[in-house]
């Protein structure tokens, strides 16, 4: 393990919180409502259920592994070669979701906020943040998260507050109208834009205090960050309703848009891009932390804090080569990101799970 | 043209900036992959400056992943 620092357990809580929801809020709602119209809640709700099965399995990974990050201990579970191999796999699923989330955040900021600025001027700027966050070590950066932990939460409980008066009940009816495939699908996509992404916070688990713990720690960050998904999923659905969020790119800016209170609250839009702002810095950094790191394992080199400033520019080079407008990157983020990041948070962490048991047994005998 | 330039002056200003601090430290290896993936990243930069066509990682993706997408659609 490179990484030196130590974080809390209460720190690790809040990191994958912030994870989970940085976003999920921001383009779920669009996705999870286009697979399973007004029933898209209960999608969540099953995709919560399975994000918990999916931190217990994280947690006893970790727990078998506790001073190994992901990379290392997928090498001890397959062997050298066949666990390179998967890390550099890994490698490559961390650069590709950091460059898709410099690419959510330059696009929401070019689309909603400031329209004028050039998409790279913000990619560049959002990057010099990162690059310092990453060098200044995660302790830092998780005391940041718990700095900024209680904006989030005020202004996420202002929103739903200020947003109870505009509900209107019929929006959710009719219930199960095409019957349970299409909540399955809404709950496949959950598995793929919040759940499964969870697999990254197996490269800081080690550095957390209690490793023995992990387990409880992503279950209680997962039912959290669930729950804050769900809630504004379903304000978007009762006030804006389902046929009305397909069409909108941020229903969760237009939701903050809504709110009208006595004629003299209003347009407190960018409470909800601050929601999004702090959990996306907190998210991007987390990624771009783990795949620095990753990369510096695989090759195993003894420092990782000089390769940020390297990788921030592939990074950038990567972010606008990978969409060419917004209308390809949303037609991939519900398409094929989906599959891509259930291989690689569900499907392959159950397979070294399975192959670890095995060996385990096969050690006991 | 101009903004290539840019790029490359920013690129060296940043290897000569790190890399020897590196060397002081005797991390060789480390040196030689973060003057690869810099130029790798300075590289791709240019070409992007110049509006030369690059190939999209992610289409690739799409293509691979097409069976597993169309059958998530179907159900």
């Amino acid at each position: 393990m490179i990484e030196k620092g130590v974080i809390s357990q209460g720190q690790f809580i809040i990191l994958a919180v912030l994870y989970i929801i940085a976003t999920s809020i921001l383009i779920g709602p669009p996705l999870f409502v286009l697979a399973a119209k007004q029933n898209a809640w209960m999608g969540i709700i099953i995709g919560i259920c399975f994000g918990v099965l999916h931190a217990w399995m994280y947690g006893i990974l970790a727990k078998r592994y506790p001073n190994k990050t992901l990379i290392e201990f997928n090498e001890s579970i397959l062997g050298k070669w066949a666990g390179k191999a998967l890390s550099l796999l890994f490698f490559i699923f961390f650069l590709i979701l950091t460059s898709g989330l410099l690419r959510i955040i330059g696009d929401f900021i070019t689309t909603s906020i400031l329209t004028d600025t050039p998409i790279e001027a913000i990619e560049v700027t959002f990057m010099l943040l990162l690059i310092l966050a990453v060098r200044l070590g995660l302790e830092t950066f998780a005391r940041t998260a718990e700095m900024v932990v209680p904006w989030v939460l005020i202004f996420f409980f202002l929103l739903t507050f200020c947003l109870l008066p505009e509900i209107e009940m019929k929006n959710l009816f009719p219930i199960l109208e095409d019957g349970i495939n299409p909540v399955i699908k809404a709950t496949i996509y959950s598995l793929g834009v919040p759940f499964s992404d969870l697999v990254i916070l197996l490269m800081i688990a080690p550095t957390v205090a209690s490793p023995k713990k992990i387990g409880k720690a992503l279950g209680i960050a997962t039912f959290t960050g669930g729950f804050i998904l769900l809630t504004i999923v379903l304000l978007a659905i009762l006030v804006l309703g389902a046929n009305s969020i397909i069409q909108i790119n941020y229903p969760i800016y237009i939701l903050a848009q809504k709110i009208n209170i006595g004629n003299f609250i209003q347009r407190i839009e960018v409470l909800a891009g601050a929601i999004f702002f702090i959990s996306a810095f907190i998210k991007s950094t987390i990624s771009f932390y783990s795949t620095v790191v990753s990369f510096a394992h695989i090759f195993q080199l003894k420092k990782f804090e000089n390769l940020t400033l390297p990788f921030g520019i592939v990074i950038i080079s990567l972010a606008t080569v990978m969409s060419p407008n917004i209308v390809y990157f949303n037609n991939f983020l519900s398409t094929t990101w989906v599959p891509f990041a259930v291989i690689f948070g569900s499907i392959i962490p159950f397979f070294l799970f399975t192959i670890d048991s095995i060996k385990g047994a096969m050690r006991n005998k | 043209m101009f903004y290539s330039i840019i790029i490359l002056f920013i690129s060296i200003g940043i290897g000569l900036l790190e890399i020897p601090k590196l060397l002081r430290g005797k991390l060789v290896r480390e040196s030689l992959f973060y003057l690869l993936i810099l130029s790798i990243g300075t590289f791709f930069c240019i070409l992007l400056a110049l509006d030369i066509n690059l190939p999209n990682p992610v289409n690739w993706l799409t293509i691979l992943f097409k069976p597993l997408t169309n059958w998530l659609n179907f159900t």
